[in-house]
């Protein structure tokens, strides 16, 4: 309370979310549109527990949020005083920083510390708590440092002798492929990536983060890969020669397993190049050929100037990659024709007809955020914001208010699922209350579709705990906000409804009704599995192993 | 067996987050001492059995820490 009062008539506008955990999604989301550290101010106990969801959110995902979290007065610690939780200890191993200011002169360092820490290199969230004697405390002249290495976390200068070996292996390779995590969006490299696939004619391929950083509109671009990826980035990385890997943490939802990786890395069969800024990720899943740590943007400059001739290669590969994407389009447009229903696949074209090209979009967790993985098209570098590696249901809504407050100018678009809307969807409060339009696409499959998938495949359909009963009537929560809703009966309704309200900036709640049924969403290799035995959709028969002839 | 000795300021949160990271490496500590020469940092010997790749994957880890001064690895033998 101090801490608040302390801003009263200040130049700061805190912005009241309905629940913490709104909150802290809402800052990731405004600290990816921003470029810069987003702040959470929360009480003690209770409000800081609630972060904690959302502080792993931005540990996996590498996203800069600064979390201040009051505390009960030193002078009762680990007395068990009304809202006394020891944060620190909680928040310890999903933070990149955590400190507990235990003087006032310290105070101001350790925030601007925590701001610091949360940007420099990789970033990552970080924590300061304030015992309540702190804030009360006058403030001291004199600052306290904050003794950390900061170095450390400054990438050196990329290797000029490695990276001129990784460009001869790019440039002899058969079927290069490069890679694209989530550190290629923080590091601006995507004018550097495009050109590198440009001068060796090599496909891209993303991991869910890294979807976000590729243009879906870039030819080469064969969409994310991996557990829901989309077949034809499944068969690129599953049958590359070279790889080139920028920005990633090798998640085994990207590779559903290294096995094979590893394996043909050894015998030399895959060279597999890995630019990482973070030392730590370089060999802690897959040992690579080349590992070379620096700033992904720094590190494939470097690497163009050795690429400087384009590479002669023959385009059977891509062309093959390309029958892959045809077929799939076609086997699913049949398919989504044959529902009755909205079907997730098409609905998410007409939404991208629906929506201008800048719109930013965020996604709860589920089967509707894979077919988003699958089927959305991304133009604007950053534009995707979706919860990937802790896969946390419930950070659609915040997210996308997150977005509209970092740049109110662009359309935000919220895809989300029944079940990941109704865990936040109490935020909804803040769009009148502070003009955050968005607009909400709810997939409405009364289901925790991706679990029932899951139950359905891998559980001999021992369906449990997937299926909702009664449902809130969700036009009626959108008519308690005091927003549009509508439940649409036809495609050519939504395209309308929706293009209408993100071109004039209004917010819309959309009710889709789908058919959990017919709600599989394919590809998908199964946990533990290798790429190339991604379950494909009927009708599609394709391997995904390239035999070269 | 590994010895990997880390300085970090004298704060009992700061080798609790040490100790964090450290439960989730696949190596076996068979030894933890905690010392302070100037009443301003600690410092932390390890002794560990353990695959070189697990012991280099804590000490990468360890070294992500903003509060971990400095630290080094060495081979201490069989
Ligand atoms: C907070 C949280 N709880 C549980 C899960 C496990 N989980 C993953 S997807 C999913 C179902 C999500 O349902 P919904 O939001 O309706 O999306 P759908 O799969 O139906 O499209 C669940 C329960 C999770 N990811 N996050
Ligand atoms: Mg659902």
């Amino acid at each position: 309370m101090a801490l608040y009062d302390a801003l009263y008539n200040q130049d700061i506008e805190p912005i009241m979310f309905r629940h913490e955990q709104g909150a802290i999604h809402a800052a990731e989301a405004f600290a990816r549109v921003s470029g810069r550290p987003a702040v959470v101010a929360v009480t003690s106990g209770p409000g800081a527990t609630n972060i904690v969801t959302g502080l792993a959110d931005a540990y996996m995902d590498s996203v800069p949020v600064v979390a201040i979290t009051g505390q009960v007065p030193t002078t009762i610690f680990g007395r068990d005083g009304f809202q006394e939780t020891d944060i620190l200890g909680v928040v310890t191993p999903i933070t990149k920083f955590a400190y507990q200011v235990k003087k006032a002169e310290e105070a101001v360092a350790a925030f601007k510390t925590a701001y610091e820490i949360s940007i420099i290199g990789r970033p990552g969230p970080t924590l300061v708590d304030i015992p309540r004697d702190i804030q009360l405390a006058a403030a001291p002249d004199r600052e306290e440092k904050i003794p950390v290495n900061r170095e450390k976390f400054i990438p050196p200068p990329p290797d000029e002798d490695k990276l001129r070996l990784a460009a001869k292996y790019l440039i002899e390779a058969r079927r290069p492929v490069v890679l694209v995590g989530g550190g290629v969006l923080w590091s601006g490299a995507t004018p550097e990536v495009l050109e590198l696939s440009r001068m060796l004619y090599a496909p891209i391929v993303s991991t869910l983060p890294g979807k976000a950083a590729v243009p879906h509109d870039y030819p080469l671009y064969m969409g994310p890969a991996g557990m829901h990826g989309r077949a034809e980035a499944d068969a690129a990385l599953a049958n590359a020669d070279v790889i080139l890997a920028v920005g990633t943490r090798f998640s085994d939802r990207t590779w559903g397993r290294f096995k094979e990786l590893q394996e043909n890395v050894k015998n030399g069969k895959v060279k597999l190049i890995h630019i990482d800024a973070d030392r730590s990720e370089i060999g802690k899943n897959v040992k690579p050929t080349i590992g070379v740590i620096a700033d992904a943007k720094e590190a494939l400059r470097t690497l163009l100037k050795f690429v400087d001739a384009s590479a002669q290669r023959d385009g059977k590969f891509v062309t093959w990659l390309l029958e892959i994407r045809k077929k799939y389009e076609e086997v699913m447009s049949k398919i989504a024709d044959s529902s009755k229903a909205f079907h997730p696949w098409r609905v998410l074209k007409v939404l991208r007809r629906a929506a201008p090209r800048n719109t930013i979009t965020t996604t709860g967790v589920g089967s509707h955020q894979m077919w988003a993985e699958v089927a959305w098209e991304v133009y604007e570098p950053g534009t995707f914001i979706t919860s990937a590696g802790l896969g946390t249901m419930g950070f659609g809504v915040p997210a996308a208010l997150g977005a509209k407050l970092a740049d109110p100018t662009r359309p935000v678009l919220c895809i989300d699922g029944d079940g990941s809307f109704q865990m936040t969807m109490n935020n909804l409060a803040l769009v009148r209350e502070y003009n955050l339009p968005i607009v909400v696409a709810v997939f409405d499959n009364r289901a925790l579709q991706l679990v029932k998938q899951w139950q359905i495949y891998l559980y001999r359909r021992r369906i449990i705990a997937t299926e909702f009963g009664k449902m809130p009537d969700f036009m009626k929560i959108a008519e308690a906000y005091d927003i549009e809703g509508i439940k649409p009966e036809s495609y050519d309704q939504l395209e309308k409804a929706v293009a209408k309200a993100l071109r004039n900036n209004e917010a819309l709640i959309v009710d889709l009704t789908i058919d959990s049924e017919e709600d599989i969403v394919l590809p998908w290799v199964k946990p533990g599995d290798w790429l190339t035995s991604a379950i494909l959709p009927e009708g599609m028969n394709t391997p995904l192993t390239y035999v070269e002839n | 067996m590994w010895r990997i000795s880390a300085i970090l300021p004298k704060s009992l949160d700061g080798l609790g987050r040490l100790v964090a990271i450290t439960r989730r490496a696949k190596v076996e500590v068979l030894k933890m001492t905690v010392t302070t020469n100037d009443m301003r940092t600690y410092n932390v010997v390890l002794e560990i059995r353990g695959e070189p790749d697990e012991v280099n994957w804590l000490v990468a880890k360890l070294d992500k820490l903003p509060e971990i001064l400095s630290i080094e690895q060495i081979n201490i033998g069989p």
